[in-house]
């Protein structure tokens, strides 16, 4: 009779595998263009379009930090999440929109072609290329640690954090420089519909076996620490996090590419209302699990006098993964049947896959794109290019993975770090995709204006320790990241009142491609 | 769509807003945002005494509240972005 992990991580890996063959399916439909393997030929329907947007949205991030902040810091995750979660959707609405409408007719493939297209600007693509590049890391490392964590803690420790982490890297490399952005969207669908069942069945699994109900569940926390009933962020933080989440996420490019994709702007409206449902409703049963967590910490569990969860058995989580992310796989495979376990695993696998596939398909075709193409290679066909952008997808997966295995910490705090760096994006995009008469943002000012909040955010991040050797404050990265935008756009507005504003002819362009909506 | 303008037309501008129904689209979002942020940090509000299902005061409000916005971006969808 084979043991409970040896069932779970069975489970996972089989589900490893019917997505490496969905790649294969992928790849013998792929046309052999850039636009195909990065942008699915920019027929992506409203099925697929709204799951891979809710899937890449959600991530490690919703599966497994989620559950971490509710144990520690109780319903004000959820109120935070109610807040940037339908934002994140209708930003992406607005700003989305205009991508599609824009980059269809101007041919866009990643972010920087719009924003060099926009502001006749060289610069301004390799600063946005080199940015987004670079902060994206961030976000892989939090999928690999996640990925890492649910296989760690599904073979109960037989198979050690950091090859766990390797060999779902490894899985999705495959499929991806396999199948290229279509096997990404494939799977981002599967596994959308899989994350969203699995994160439902644990929370009401857990607070109806465990408790008699979701009212029980509340007055055992009421009982251990009523404080987690009530919302602990401050008005600042909460700001923070509702900003950088939401427009901050959508700005990075593995979700500006998604709009690039769509079928039309109908598709994205459709998705738009589907998203905000799907990811917002998605916090309700994992606060049950993590609020289930914070109870049982508190009070360890035991049924038929054998011990199930032991007191303080976060504090025994952090000190194995680096941080509290752990809690919900942990829940999962101690406190459910171990095929149960194994479903609900591959489910905060297929969170963490349907992200990590996304961020490293999109840093290669930006790398690819912005730098080889135009720099290394402008002559290169189409073969060499998709050859090119496969080499950086195992090249980005593998520095991913260098920074994983040294557990850099809570992924909650990565994502706002990744994310920030996404926001300072937004002042340069909105008077691209709105272009009104009276010009507020130059291509001097949107330069300006990016590095400046790129160079505040980095600087006040509590992350790193520029602040300390001059002593400044350090600031979560949300935080830190919502005042660099405040820079950022005070510098351009400055900049760009006595520099020359982009062309008229180049505006022009641009609201007859906005008004084809 | 044809991307010239007619003899003694006047060439198109863009507008961040078109029509009424887009004001109230963003009223109604505003609101719901604003409800959020002024009532959950009110002391009354913000308590872990139990309320509907349950459910601690300042939950079950926020819950509310979500509902409201999420019923904004519906109408939105279906009458302001159509």
């Amino acid at each position: 009779m084979a043991e409970a992990w040896q069932w779970v991580t069975a489970i996972i890996i089989i589900y490893s595998l019917v997505v490496v063959g969905l790649g294969y399916i992928a790849w013998r439909r792929f046309q052999r263009t850039i636009e195909d393997f990065f942008l699915v030929s920019r027929r992506v329907g409203y099925f697929v379009l709204f799951l891979t947007l809710a899937a890449t949205y959600h991530s490690a991030f919703a599966f497994l930090t989620s559950v971490a902040v509710f144990s520690k810091s109780g319903i004000s995750f959820w109120v935070g999440s109610a807040l940037w979660t339908p934002l994140a959707a209708v930003s992406g609405y607005i700003l989305g929109k205009r991508f599609y409408l824009i980059g269809k007719k101007r041919k866009h493939i990643t972010p920087a072609d719009l924003l060099a297209d926009y502001y006749e600007s060289e610069a301004l693509r390799l600063i946005t290329a080199i940015i987004m590049a670079i902060f994206v890391i961030a976000y892989m490392v939090v999928q690999a640690i996640g990925l890492g964590i649910v296989l760690g803690v599904g073979s109960a420790g037989n198979i050690p954090f950091e090859w766990a982490s390797l060999f779902f890297m490894g899985v999705t490399i495959i499929y991806l420089v396999v199948g290229g952005h279509r096997a990404a969207f494939w799977t981002d669908a599967l596994q959308g519909v899989w994350m969203y069942i699995g994160v439902w069945a644990a929370g009401l699994y857990i607070a109806y076996k465990f408790f008699p109900g979701v009212g029980a569940l509340m007055d055992s926390v009421r009982e251990v620490n009523p404080k987690l009933l009530t919302m602990n962020w401050g008005v600042d933080l909460t700001f923070s996090f509702m900003v950088v989440f939401s427009i901050g996420v959508i700005l990075l490019p593995h979700m500006w590419l998604r709009y690039y994709s769509a079928r039309g702007t109908d598709v994205i409206r459709v998705s738009t209302v589907g998203m905000a449902l799907y990811v917002s409703s998605y916090y309700i049963p994992a606060g049950l699990v993590g609020l289930a967590a914070a109870v049982f910490n508190a009070t360890g569990l035991e049924i038929g006098g054998r011990v199930l969860l032991e007191p303080g058995f976060i504090d025994t989580l952090i000190e194995t993964y680096g941080s509290r992310d752990a809690v919900m796989a942990h829940m999962i495979y101690t406190l459910t049947p171990a095929v149960f376990a194994g479903f609900l695993l591959a489910g905060a696998a297929s969170a963490a896959m349907s992200t990590l596939d996304s961020l490293l398909g999109a840093t290669s075709m930006v790398l690819t794109r912005d730098i080889y193409q135009r720099y290394v290679d402008p002559k290169a066909d189409e073969n060499r290019l998709v050859a090119v952008g496969r080499i950086l997808i195992i090249i980005w997966g593998l520095i991913a993975w260098y920074f994983t295995v040294k557990k850099p910490g809570l992924i909650f705090d990565l994502v706002a770090l990744s994310a920030s760096g996404g926001l300072q994006f937004l002042v340069p995009v909105l008077q691209a995709v709105f272009p009104t008469k009276r010009q507020w943002v130059t291509k001097a000012g949107a330069i300006t204006g990016l590095i400046i909040g790129i160079f505040v955010n980095v600087l006040l991040t509590n992350r790193f320790p520029f602040h300390e050797w001059l002593g400044l404050p350090g600031y979560h990265p949300a935080v830190a990241g919502t005042i660099g935008l405040g820079f950022n756009a005070l510098a351009a507005l400055i900049v760009s009142s006595f520099t020359k504003p982009v062309s008229e002819e180049k505006r022009k362009i641009y609201i007859e491609a906005l008004l084809e909506a | 769509m044809n991307s010239e303008t007619t003899e003694g037309s006047a060439p198109r501008e863009y507008k961040v807003f078109k029509k009424a129904e887009d004001y109230l689209g963003v009223i109604f979002f505003v609101v719901a945002y604003l409800l959020m942020y002024c009532l959950i940090f009110a002391e009354s509000i913000n308590v872990a005494d139990p309320s509907a299902f349950g459910l601690s005061k300042a939950f079950a409000y926020s819950l509310f509240v979500w509902v409201l916005i999420m019923l904004s971006i519906i109408y939105a969808a279906a009458r302001v972005w159509r």
